[in-house]
């Protein structure tokens, strides 16, 4: 990890609140950006399977 | 690699390896996995508090990422789900609390680890019993069961309270889209707090704890169960991961591997649902509850008699079992997809000779 990067941590976690809620930020920004990454590359693969006939999906019970 | 937060050398692939297990887990059987991600910063050697922190710090992402796929499935009692959350809120604070006096006390690890234990290894021994049960006897639909019976039958407290400037209000609601016609609600309240309580000691969503309690002990449809369970999962994980980041006991970077690991495994998993029945398989993820519970076992013992071989054994069964998990969802996937392949060229096969035998009847 780089030393500055270790630094701003460092000061942060001094800082317990604003610790806290860059944390929680931080979870919360990568959720939603792999929740939109994921859902980009879904769209792809249906797009892919409805050209190869793959897909038609089971009825879950 | 060094954490430097955590203060521990943990390999990244490691991490990685166990996110995408969880991940794929979480996908296919929609609870937050929480308890095997503490579990399994545990056996990689990760300290207790910060395992716990770090484990509720992902299961609120994985939370949001899920609740975001299923949002317009409108799988939620949303009454439900607010009246268990008046509950989680001051069990998480209560639980929070004594693991920090724990830790204090110096004696966190093994009692979280004991904990962690005995649950898991109920838990699973129960999903287990009740998978073998239902391949003999499907019970009819209309048979609530016993505990679904008292739990909605239990008189707690007054059935109206009066309240100023709002009128009675009724304490025995009933509850639509769980399929509840009466309750008390101070059943999901108690309910939650047990739930956040024990969550927050143990650093999970509480997710592997209040779903099955949704479906076997109040007798909710597992699908209203999952979404339910998920909204609870978000409060208690934001609010358990916030109070633990407070203390500095949250390591972001070990979170964020192992999430972005799980993001690919969740995708495999919610793609394997489309394909297989997980009700057929769900001995398989009591089984890994189990097994997840021996691990920690056997971590725990690993500590205290400062044995190498013995946290190895730990480590290779925790991976090991849930990997092998995840590995047949994985073929399953396959199977499924393969299967559906060769239908789809046969259909389309199908339609070409058809469409060759009209042409060839126009011709004639």
């Amino acid at each position: 990890m780089p030393s500055e990067l270790l630094e701003i941590l460092n000061v942060l976690r001094g800082y317990s609140v604003v610790w806290a809620v860059a944390v929680i930020a931080a979870m919360a920004v990568t959720a939603v950006a792999l929740y939109v990454f994921w859902d980009l590359v879904g769209r792809g693969i249906s797009l892919v399977a409805r050209a190869l006939n793959v897909g038609q999906p089971r009825r879950r019970q | 690699m060094y954490f430097p937060i955590a203060e521990v050398t943990v390999s990244p692939l490691l991490l990685a390896l166990l996110g995408i297990v969880v991940g794929t887990m979480t996908g296919f059987f929609g609870v937050g996995g929480g308890f095997l991600i503490t579990g399994g910063l545990l056996v990689l050697g990760v300290p207790t508090i910060y395992a716990v922190g770090t484990g509720l710090l992902m299961v609120m992402g994985t939370a949001i990422t899920s609740t975001l796929r299923h949002r317009r499935l409108g799988n939620v009692d949303v009454r439900l789900a607010v009246l268990i959350v008046c509950g989680t809120i001051p069990g998480v604070f209560l639980g929070e609390r004594v693991n920090s006096a724990l830790e204090e006390a110096g004696i966190s690890g093994p009692v979280v680890g004991a904990v962690y234990f005995v649950l898991l290894l109920t838990l699973g021994s129960l999903m287990v019993g009740n998978w073998l049960r239902r391949l003999r006897y499907r019970p009819a639909r209309q048979d609530l069961g016993m505990f679904p019976r008292w739990f909605q039958g239990v008189r707690l407290g007054p059935s109206r309270i009066a309240v100023p400037g709002v009128g009675n209000v009724n304490l025995r609601p009933g509850f639509a889209n769980a399929g509840i016609a009466e309750m008390s609600a101070l059943v999901p309240v108690l309910t939650g707090l047990v739930i956040g309580f024990i969550a927050a000691l143990l650093g999970a969503g509480g997710g592997f704890l209040l779903m099955p309690f949704l479906v076997y002990g109040l007798g909710i449809p597992p699908a209203v169960a999952i979404g339910t369970d998920l909204f609870q999962i978000i409060i208690t994980g934001t609010l358990g991961s916030f109070l633990y980041s407070l203390s500095g006991n949250v390591d972001p970077m070990i979170a964020v591997i192992m999430f972005t690991a799980a993001s690919v495994g969740t995708q495999i998993g919610a793609l394997a649902t489309r394909f297989v029945n997980s009700a057929r398989i769900l001995g398989l993820f009591g089984l890994t509850v189990l097994n997840a519970g021996v691990a920690v076992g056997i971590g725990q013992l690993a500590r205290l008699i400062e044995s190498d071989g013995l946290t190895l054994i730990g480590q290779l069964m925790l991976l090991g079992v849930s990997g092998l998990v995840a590995l047949t969802i994985v073929l399953l996937l396959v199977i499924a997809a393969a299967a559906q392949m060769r239908r789809g060229r046969r259909l389309a096969r199908l339609r070409e000779i058809r469409s060759a035998g009209r042409v060839a009847a126009g011709g004639d």
